[in-house]
């Protein structure tokens, strides 16, 4: 048996090297000055070799995570074994997630067995999401099972699965994920306001964005998470992020209005 | 059969030695003689070819056990009947084993001669078994091919090297003398061997010949060899391929002939010289020089008294490559490896450092031509100053010019030439003499330009004061007002304005200049809107505004949570784009309007069937319910909407429109300044008189409200205004009418005339009416046979 975990340092450790390695740490575009966010796709990326994820994450995010202690690590599987060997994936199910999961376990599991033919279990002792490839699952192995893992990462994160099962029918979706405090260093009240201010009144800016970026937007504490198309993701991250400076959300209203606009003149 | 071959060779190698120096000629020769001299050439030539060939062969067979080159006895060569291609291919046959052959001897020399090096006393050197190298020499000749270049080349470096040896003997006299005379034993020795060797071929004065080069050569490629051995560069060089010493040669050769006349004549006599002492009899060699004269009298430039074998131009491009003075950069010549910058390479760099003689030449001629060039154009500017005792003494080597000036330097460049030969015959004297020059020049335009100076009119200089002081005058004045910046009518003179034509903005579009052009161009406008019956007015022009429209036209963002999925989302936005199928607006949709659409459909359907059974011919299209036409002739001020967005509407309004309220002489604009003495009067009489009308209602008002209310009276000023603006108003309203004063009766003064007057009036009045009536009646009374018919 290989062994799944390692010491903290050396886990820290290995996670940085394997940021480094998969070199995919998208620089993101300057909209917002200084304020540009360097992310990764480590959240479910277990083997780099294989196939990127489609879960971006903002450097700060992949490093608080690394740092915890749950987080399983693998070792860096050889391409010989993929062959002949069935691929594993796990994706941990964090505790908030727990019963939501339990809930929509049903409908998690149609589409990963039905259309991906994955082999699909819960582990209860570790909590954690884990699935393979069989000799039914057809197309490239390697590439269903790292969709039915974004797709269920993406579930975990707080999508719904009417959302997530997007990112297995288009393949130009992504998830990128980064904290209010990339954008801008702020604590206590402020924090929470801003906070606020990306929520709105039950929750009415959140949606004005996501309607009229067509994206879907997870705010989790001050984690904030966006699944849609790049260039949707970047307009949305756009207001998002001004809204963080301190823009009033009715001028933030107003530039959805105009984006909403051009998004309808494009056809 | 050798007997033979001399005596052909020996003209044909007279011949063969005028064709290398000048091949043009020989071609000159076929053109201008008739074709039977030119057969005779090619037999010769043939038969010679033929010969060489057979002997080589056989020089082959004895040196290489019974094997030839070319597996052929004899060259197949027939009169007429082979083409030059047969020989030549022969010919190549045999070449390629002899070359191979030769290049294997010069390798084996090389080895003699590096062990020669050690052992100082071995025996001479063969470059060749001798018995071969007049053969080779010849056949060579014959035919073009590498070794002929080889066989040439040598010859070349043979006077070459003399010329460098003779050249040098100057400056190493002890060294040189010895080396010549050990040079000279050595050949000695050889010929002795080679009449030792070949008795039989002493009567041939050609092979004799070609052995005294031979000789001449191998002596001095030993003496080159030990030159080679002091020198470690010239070793690198020499790596088979190129020949130091025939390169060094050559470009001595070239050097030499670049000298003057003098130092060539100087120089065929060392040369002779040294012939006279290497060998007993040379008459070819004299033969040659000789031919070389000759020829090299074409080139020679009479002017200049110098042989020119480049142009001027590239004489100069040449040593401008070697842009530096052989003296700037001696530390690179020493470092040798010459880690030198390819970007500022220079020829130097690359060749190596020219003979700083050269260099001094060179820059000397150009002191001097520039020098030249001045003093030339100092005599074209002052023709008549000229002084042309003094251009006597000025030697300068100017080839055009006038012809006085080129008979002068004639003159000069003889003398110069005698002065020359009776000094020694060195490089030197041109030096020198050019100093001498270049010492004359100097002084002699150092005293023009003195000469210039006080020549030089004081008018000119005044002038030039003059303009100076009118433009620091002109500095110092004050400023003209349009250069001062914001200006007030004080500042300014009287009518400064009018005369200026200061430049300013207008945001307004131009009024139109009201000339005959003009009114033509609106009649036709309105002529052609007559014709056309257009009879719209003017539609005013609305601007819209942008802001509100813009905002107003902004979609609503629903706040709701979506209720679709993003993959539906997504999916729509894919039929739009891809399809062109709007599922949301398909949902839009009310019942009613479904039904609407598909009923238009179906009747469209039902239509054309219609049209296709009833019409065999000809069915119409369905008609487009959308295809808007519009008239051709659209108003034109439609066009005119373009106005700045920063220009207000209050801008753009016309005259018309400001003034539109009040007419007549209000209407028009005009100041007093505008009117003349009977507009003044006018409107001044106009005034008068409405002032006069409204002061005289005024006073009627006061009597009459003093004779309504007496008691009023005029104390209270309030209660009198007020019933005079009723009074107004009121006549205003048309509700007072004035009593009219009867002029012609005078009689109101006593009362009982007043009353009678009235009585009568009264009286009139009804019996008028009466009498009115009768006279009628009694006008058509009047009977009918009154009247005359």
């Amino acid at each position: 048996k290989k062994p799944f975990r390692s010491s903290p340092s050396q886990n820290t450790l290995l996670h940085k090297m394997e940021v480094e390695q998969q070199n995919v740490q998208h620089k993101v575009s300057g909209d917002v000055g200084e304020h540009a966010i360097e992310t990764s796709n480590a959240h479910t990326t277990i083997d780099p070799s294989v196939l990127q994820s489609r879960i971006l994450q903002s450097k700060s995010l992949a490093y608080s995570d690394a740092s915890d202690d749950t987080l399983p690590v693998f070792e860096q599987m050889s391409q010989q074994n993929h062959g002949s060997e069935s691929l594993y994936r796990r994706v941990r199910c964090p505790a908030h997630r727990y019963t939501p999961l339990r809930n929509d376990w049903e409908a998690i599991l149609a589409p990963l067995v039905h259309y991906l033919k994955l082999q699909v279990r819960f582990n209860t002792k570790n909590r954690c999401v884990e699935m393979k490839t069989s000799v039914h699952t057809i197309d490239c192995p390697a590439s269903s099972l790292q969709k039915g893992a974004d797709f269920v990462a993406a579930y975990m994160l707080g999508f719904e699965i009417q959302d997530a099962v997007a990112l297995l029918r288009l393949e130009d979706l992504f998830v990128e994920s980064f904290q209010v405090t990339d954008v801008k260093m702020l604590k206590g009240d402020h924090l929470s306001r801003a906070i606020g201010r990306i929520a709105g009144q039950d929750g009415k800016t959140r949606f004005a964005i996501e309607n009229a970026t067509r994206t879907r937007i997870v705010v989790a504490d001050s984690r904030i998470h966006m699944l849609g198309s790049y260039a949707n993701i970047r307009v949305a991250r756009n207001a998002l992020c001004s809204l963080i400076l301190g823009a009033p959300p009715g001028k933030v209203y107003n530039n959805m209005r105009n984006v909403a606009k051009r998004m309808n003149e494009r056809y | 059969m050798r007997s033979f071959c001399s005596q052909l060779l020996l003209p044909l190698v007279f011949d063969l030695h005028q064709l290398l120096n000048a091949p043009h000629k020989i071609f000159d020769d076929f053109d201008q003689n008739s074709s039977t001299k030119n057969s005779e050439n090619r037999q010769k030539l043939l038969q010679i070819i033929a010969t060489l060939f057979a002997e080589i062969e056989q020089l082959a067979a004895t040196s290489q056990n019974n094997e030839t080159f070319s597996g052929m006895q004899e060259m197949y060569a027939d009169n007429d009947v082979v083409d030059a291609e047969t020989i030549f291919g022969q010919v190549e046959l045999q070449n390629a084993p002899l070359f191979k052959f030769l290049k294997k001897d010069i390798k084996k020399f090389a080895k003699l001669a590096d062990t020669a090096k050690i052992n100082e006393d071995s025996t001479p050197l063969q470059l060749v078994d001798l018995s071969q190298i007049h053969d080779e020499d010849e056949e060579n000749d014959n035919d073009d091919n590498e070794s002929n270049e080889d066989s040439s080349e040598e010859e070349d470096s043979d006077d070459g090297s003399k010329g460098s040896s003779s050249s040098s003997g100057s400056t190493s006299e002890d060294s040189e003398a010895r080396r010549i005379r050990l040079r000279m034993e050595r050949s000695m020795a050889e010929a002795d061997e080679e009449d030792f060797d070949f008795d039989d071929d002493d009567d041939d004065d050609d092979n004799n010949n070609q052995q005294q080069q031979k000789n001449n050569k191998r002596s001095l490629t030993r003496e080159q060899q030990e030159e080679l051995d002091n020198d470690p560069m010239a070793k690198d060089m020499n790596d088979g391929f190129f020949d130091v010493h025939e390169m060094e040669g050559f470009a001595d050769e070239e050097e030499d002939l670049h000298m003057s006349k003098f130092g060539q004549q100087q120089q065929r006599q060392d040369d002779e010289d040294d012939d006279s002492v290497s060998s007993e009899d040379n008459e070819d060699d004299e033969d040659d020089d000789m031919l070389f004269r000759e020829k090299d009298d074409d080139n020679f430039d009479p002017a200049s008294g110098k042989k020119q074998f480049r142009e001027e131009d590239e004489i100069r491009a040449l040593m401008g490559m070697y842009n530096n003075g052989p003296g700037d950069d001696d530390d690179e010549d020493n470092d040798g490896t010459g880690a030198v910058d390819p970007a500022n390479m220079t020829a130097s760099d690359f060749f190596g450092r020219p003979n700083p003689k050269f260099f001094h030449k060179y820059q000397e001629r150009q002191k001097r031509e520039k020098k030249n060039r001045k003093s030339n154009d100092l005599d074209y500017d002052s023709w008549d100053d000229h002084d042309f005792a003094a251009g006597n003494d000025d030697d300068d080597d100017e080839e055009e010019g006038d012809d006085w000036r080129n008979a002068d330097n004639l003159k000069n460049q003889e003398r110069q030439r005698s002065k020359n030969g009776s000094k020694s015959g060195s490089d030197d004297s041109d030096q020198e003499n050019s100093d001498d020059d270049d010492g004359d020049a100097s002084d002699e335009e150092k005293a023009d330009a003195a000469k210039e100076t006080t020549q030089k009119p004081s008018g000119r200089d005044s002038r030039t004061d003059a303009k100076i002081r009118a433009l620091e005058e002109e500095a110092l004045a004050e400023k003209p007002w349009t250069m001062r910046g914001e200006i007030t009518g004080k500042a300014r003179p009287e009518n400064s304005l009018l005369e200026a034509t200061p430049e300013f903005e207008l945001a307004a579009k131009m009024a139109p200049a009201i000339n005959a052009q003009h009114t033509e161009n609106l009649e036709d406008v309105i002529r052609r809107r007559i014709l056309e019956e257009d009879w719209d007015d003017v539609i005013p022009r609305e601007l819209s505004d942008i802001k509100g429209n813009d905002k107003g036209d902004l979609p609503e963002v629903s706040q709701e949570k979506s209720k679709l999925s993003l993959g539906e989302l997504y999916e729509r936005e894919y039929l739009k784009k891809a399809a062109g199928y709007d599922v949301e607006a398909a949902e839009k949709q009310t019942e009613e309007e479904k039904v609407k659409n598909e009923m238009r459909g179906l009747f469209a359907n039902l239509c054309s069937k219609l049209d296709a059974l009833s019409n065999y011919h000809f069915a119409p299209r369905p008609v487009e319910p959308d295809a808007d036409i519009k008239m051709a002739s659209a108003p034109a001020i439609a066009l005119e909407e373009a106005l700045p967005l920063h220009v207000s509407d209050g801008r753009a309004a016309a005259p018309e429109e400001v003034y539109a309220g009040k007419r007549g002489r209000e209407s028009v604009l005009r100041g007093d300044s505008e009117m003349d003495q009977v507009e003044r009067k006018r409107l001044r009489s106009a005034k008068k008189r409405a002032r006069r009308k409204a002061r005289q209602e005024k006073l009627a008002d006061e009597k009459v409200i003093s004779k309504l209310t007496p008691g009023l009276g005029l104390n209270n000023p309030y209660e009198k205004r007020k019933l005079r603006e009723e009074l107004s108003s009121a006549r205003g309203l048309g509700k007072v009418s004035d009593g009219v004063v009867d002029a012609n009766n005078k009689d109101y003064t006593q009362s009982t005339a007043f009353f009678k007057n009235l009585q009568e009036s009264v009286q009139n009045e009804i019996h008028g009416k009466v009498d009115g009536k009768a006279k009628g009646d009694t006008t058509e009374k009047k009977k009918s046979s009154a009247f005359k018919l």
